[in-house]
């Protein structure tokens, strides 16, 4: 049984209404918090893309120690190290803009594997 | 108005954009509800309604219709409340009263949080369930995942305490 004391604190507070300060901003925190948490987190999409960067690696070896080596000719001579690498370089960016624009709507693609 | 279920299905389908407008509608009464649990303390009613729709957002897809979706989103919160609690078991409300009092006159307006206060966690959430929001001990055990005769003992114990 309840006694009489808790009875009114109960009434009582039932009869308060709380509200959160700024709702709409609330709304807007939160929406975007789970955007960056669902962008920080790993997917199919990542993995594939770790291997396939792996293997492209693993093949173009010489290549990527030749760009290393080179590299100080960014700062020196940018214009003979883009003639140099041109190629490599606009593979390396298609790769990067699929594997971003796969990531964006990889949700959508991949649901069933989650 | 379009209903809840309907935004539901909108955010699994176009984005979580939509959710704002559930946010928005549902804030006051999950802040309520956390307000109730944390015995008043604001910031911290504030951080658990927060991570409560983030993990809704996380969860949406888990969301059975069939339930009040108000009513989803409060059991998420409390769970919430719950692992925080025993993430941070230092967590005493009994202090936490004493800071409110010391920073707001809130007057009669406590006496429920103050006849709650020396309860233990589950006892204050279990009260608060049942006296405040009405639930039945059937629910209560459901959401909280509890044995139905533990539920109906934590009420009897607490209502023990409280005379």
């Amino acid at each position: 049984m309840i006694n009489n004391n808790l009875k009114n604190a109960i009434a009582g507070e039932k009869l308060k209404h709380y509200k959160v300060n700024n709702p709409n901003l609330l709304a807007r925190y939160v929406v975007m918090m789970s955007k960056i948490r669902s962008s920080a987190s790993i997917g199919i999409i990542d993995l594939m893309f770790f291997l396939v960067f792996i293997v492209m690696g693993a093949i173009n070896h010489e290549l990527i120690f030749s760009i290393t080596n080179d590299f100080n000719q960014i700062f020196n001579n940018p214009l003979v190290f883009i003639e140099s690498y041109f190629y490599p370089i606009c593979i390396s960016l298609i790769l990067v803009t699929i594997y971003s624009y796969l990531r964006t709507i990889d949700t959508k693609l991949f649901n069933f594997f989650k | 108005m379009i209903s809840d279920q309907e935004i539901v299905d909108k955010c699994i389908q176009e984005g979580n954009e939509h959710f704002e407008e559930l946010i928005k509608r549902h804030s006051n009464y999950i802040y309520g509800f956390m307000m109730r649990l944390t015995g008043g303390n604001q910031m911290f009613a504030e951080d658990l309604t927060q991570t409560a729709f983030l993990r809704a957002i996380s969860y949406l897809k888990s969301y059975n219709p069939e339930k009040e979706f108000r009513g989803w989103l409060a059991t998420i919160a409390i769970n919430c409340f719950r692992t925080e609690i025993k993430k941070h078991s230092k967590y005493n409300l009994e202090e936490n009263m004493d800071h409110i009092s010391a920073n707001e006159n809130r007057g009669d307006d406590q006496d429920f949080y103050k006849l709650i206060s020396h309860l233990s966690s589950d006892e204050r959430t279990i009260l608060t369930m049942k006296y405040i929001y009405d639930y039945k001990n059937a629910d209560i055990a459901r959401d909280l995942n509890l044995n139905l005769n533990t539920v109906k003992s934590v009420i009897k114990r607490a209502l023990e305490k409280l005379k």
